[in-house]
C-alpha cells in the first residue's frame, strides 16, 4: 500500500531513525524513573521518595495539584510531597507521578496527539485496568494504572509522522481486516508496540510494564501469561467499545477473549459491570484531568 | 454557527438554527430524531453501560423515554418524524461471541425502541469496525455520519 501522496514528509524507514529523527519525543525524566523504582523497593522510605520527586519542581507540583483533587478524595489539603506519600501511599503516589509525567506524550495542545486522541485513550485504558485489576489483587491496582497510561506511547510518535495518514491506515485495515498494528507493519516496517518498547527499554522501564506495552494487542502471545497485560488488553478494547480513543486506531483491533475469561470475565454482564465502573472512574478522572 | 458537542450518554434538544454534533460513537449508539415541517429535533448518544444497567437487557434505552416526554411535550408526531441510528461497531474479530458485539444489541434496542413510538422512518449506519461521529445540521435536517476519521461519510436527508 503506497502512503498518501500529500505527505509533508515520509515517515522513516527503521525503528531507530524513527526514534532518532522524530524532534518532540519528550524524555523521561530522571526523577520519575527514581519513583518508579523506589515505589517498587520494599527497602525505601517515605521520605526517600518524597525527595525523588521534590527534585523535580514541575513533577512536584503537579503531583500536589493531583493529590489535592476530588479524585483521591483526600481528608485533608496536602501541603507537601512528604504528606502526599503519607496520606496516598507509595503505590499511588507512584501512579500520580506517573499521570504527572505521562501528559507531555499524550500532549492535548499538540494538533496530531489531540487529533487521535491519545491523551483521552491512556486515561481511559489506566481507569479501566485499575478497575480490572482491583477485583483480582487490590495490590497491583496501582502498577495497573501506570500501564494503562503507558501502553500507547509508541502511538505516540507514530502519530507525529502520520496523523495525516491515519484515516487511510484505518480504512485498509478494515478491508483487509487487519488489525491496525499489522497495518503499521506493513506499511512502515515496525509497528506502535515496537515503537514504545524501543522507546521504554531506552528508559529502563520495569519489565512488567515493557511487557504491557510490547504485547497489549497480543497477550496470549507471552511466554507466561500477565495479570496487568491481559487487563490493559480488556481495558483497550472496553474504551474503544465506550468510545474513548477511537482516534488512533479507531475499532480496527482483533480482541483476545482467553485474556477475558483469564480475567474471569466470561460473560458480557461481567463485563458491561467493568465497564460501568470505568466510565465512572474515567468520568472523574476526566474532570481532574480537564479532558471534558 | 456553532456547533453544539454532544458528550457521551447525552440526551438534547434541537431547534431551527442548531447544529449538533456526537462524536466518539464506538460501540455505543447515536440517534437523531428530526421534524422536518418545524425545524426541530432531539438527539441522544446512548452507550450501553446506561442501557444494561437499567435491569433487563430488553428494557429500551433511557434515552428512549427522554425522546417520548420530547414526543408528547412537543406534540411532535411520530408519523411524520424521521430517524438516523449509527453506532454499534465492533471489533474485528467479533464473530459470534456476545462479549464481542454489544453494540449490536444496543442497536436493535434502539430501532426496536424507536418503533415501539410509532417512528417508522429510520434509517441506519450500524455496526462494522470503525466508530463514527454523527452531525445534525437542524435547518435543513441533513444528517452526517462519518466513519474511521473521515474514511468514509454518509449523508442522510431528513428534511422533506
Amino acid at each position: 500500500m503506497a502512503l498518501p501522496a500529500n505527505s509533508p514528509r515520509r515517515v522513516p524507514t527503521t525503528l531507530k531513525q524513527l526514534i532518532e529523527q522524530t524532534p518532540a519525543i519528550p524524555s523521561m525524566s530522571t526523577a520519575v524513573l527514581e519513583v518508579l523504582r523506589l515505589a517498587g523497593d520494599p527497602d525505601s522510605s517515605a521520605s526517600h521518595l518524597a525527595d525523588a520527586i521534590s527534585v523535580d519542581a514541575a513533577l512536584a507540583a503537579r503531583v500536589l495539584r493531583l493529590a489535592n483533587s476530588a479524585y483521591y478524595g483526600l481528608p485533608r489539603e496536602v501541603a507537601t510531597v512528604q504528606d502526599a506519600v503519607t496520606l496516598l501511599g507509595r503505590a499511588t503516589v507512584r501512579s500520580v507521578a506517573m499521570l504527572a509525567a505521562s501528559y507531555p506524550w499524550f500532549d492535548a495542545e499538540d494538533e496530531a496527539t489531540a487529533e487521535c486522541n491519545l491523551w483521552e485513550h491512556a486515561v481511559g485504558v489506566a481507569a479501566g485496568a485499575e478497575v480490572i485489576v482491583r477485583r483480582i489483587d487490590r495490590r497491583l491496582a496501582d502498577e495497573a494504572f501506570c500501564a494503562g497510561l503507558l501502553h500507547n506511547i509508541g502511538m505516540s510518535v507514530i502519530v507525529r509522522w502520520a496523523a495525516d495518514k491515519v484515516p487511510t491506515l484505518i480504512q485498509f485495515s478494515v478491508q483487509k481486516k487487519l488489525s491496525f498494528h499489522e497495518t503499521e507493519k506493513l506499511v512502515f516496517g515496525y509497528n506502535h508496540m515496537e515503537v514504545g518498547s524501543a522507546l521504554g527499554a531506552d528508559w529502563n522501564l520495569p519489565p512488567r510494564l515493557l511487557d504491557c506495552i510490547a504485547m497489549h494487542h497480543e497477550p496470549s502471545k507471552l511466554a507466561r501469561t500477565s495479570l496487568l497485560v491481559d487487563a490493559v488488553h480488556v481495558a483497550d478494547y472496553l474504551c474503544k467499545a465506550l468510545g474513548i480513543g477511537l482516534g488512533a486506531e479507531n475499532f480496527t483491533i482483533q480482541v483476545d477473549t482467553s485474556s477475558m475469561d483469564r480475567l474471569g470475565l466470561t460473560n458480557p454482564n461481567d463485563l458491561t459491570r467493568v465497564q460501568a465502573d470505568l466510565m465512572s472512574r474515567f468520568r472523574s478522572a476526566s474532570e481532574l484531568l480537564e479532558l471534558t | 454557527m456553532d456547533v453544539i458537542r454532544l458528550e457521551r450518554g447525552q440526551t438534547r434538544t434541537v431547534h431551527d438554527a442548531d447544529s449538533v454534533q456526537a462524536d466518539w460513537i464506538g460501540s455505543g449508539v447515536a440517534f437523531v430524531v428530526y421534524e422536518a415541517r418545524r425545524k426541530r429535533g432531539f438527539v441522544a448518544h446512548v452507550l450501553q453501560t446506561d442501557w444494561e444497567h437499567r435491569g433487563s437487557p430488553t428494557a429500551p434505552p433511557p434515552a428512549l423515554e427522554d425522546l417520548k416526554g420530547w414526543l408528547d411535550e412537543t406534540g411532535a408526531s411520530p408519523s411524520e418524524v424521521r430517524a438516523v441510528v449509527a453506532g454499534g461497531a465492533q471489533p474485528l474479530n467479533a464473530g459470534e461471541d456476545p462479549r464481542l458485539r454489544p453494540g449490536e444489541g444496543l442497536s436493535r434496542a434502539v430501532t426496536t425502541g424507536l418503533r415501539s413510538l410509532g417512528i417508522d422512518h429510520i434509517c441506519e449506519d450500524t455496526g462494522g469496525s470503525m466508530g463514527r461521529s454523527l452531525k445534525l445540521n437542524c435547518r435543513n435536517g441533513v444528517v452526517d455520519v462519518v466513519q474511521g476519521q473521515g474514511s468514509s461519510t454518509t449523508h442522510f436527508r431528513l428534511g422533506g
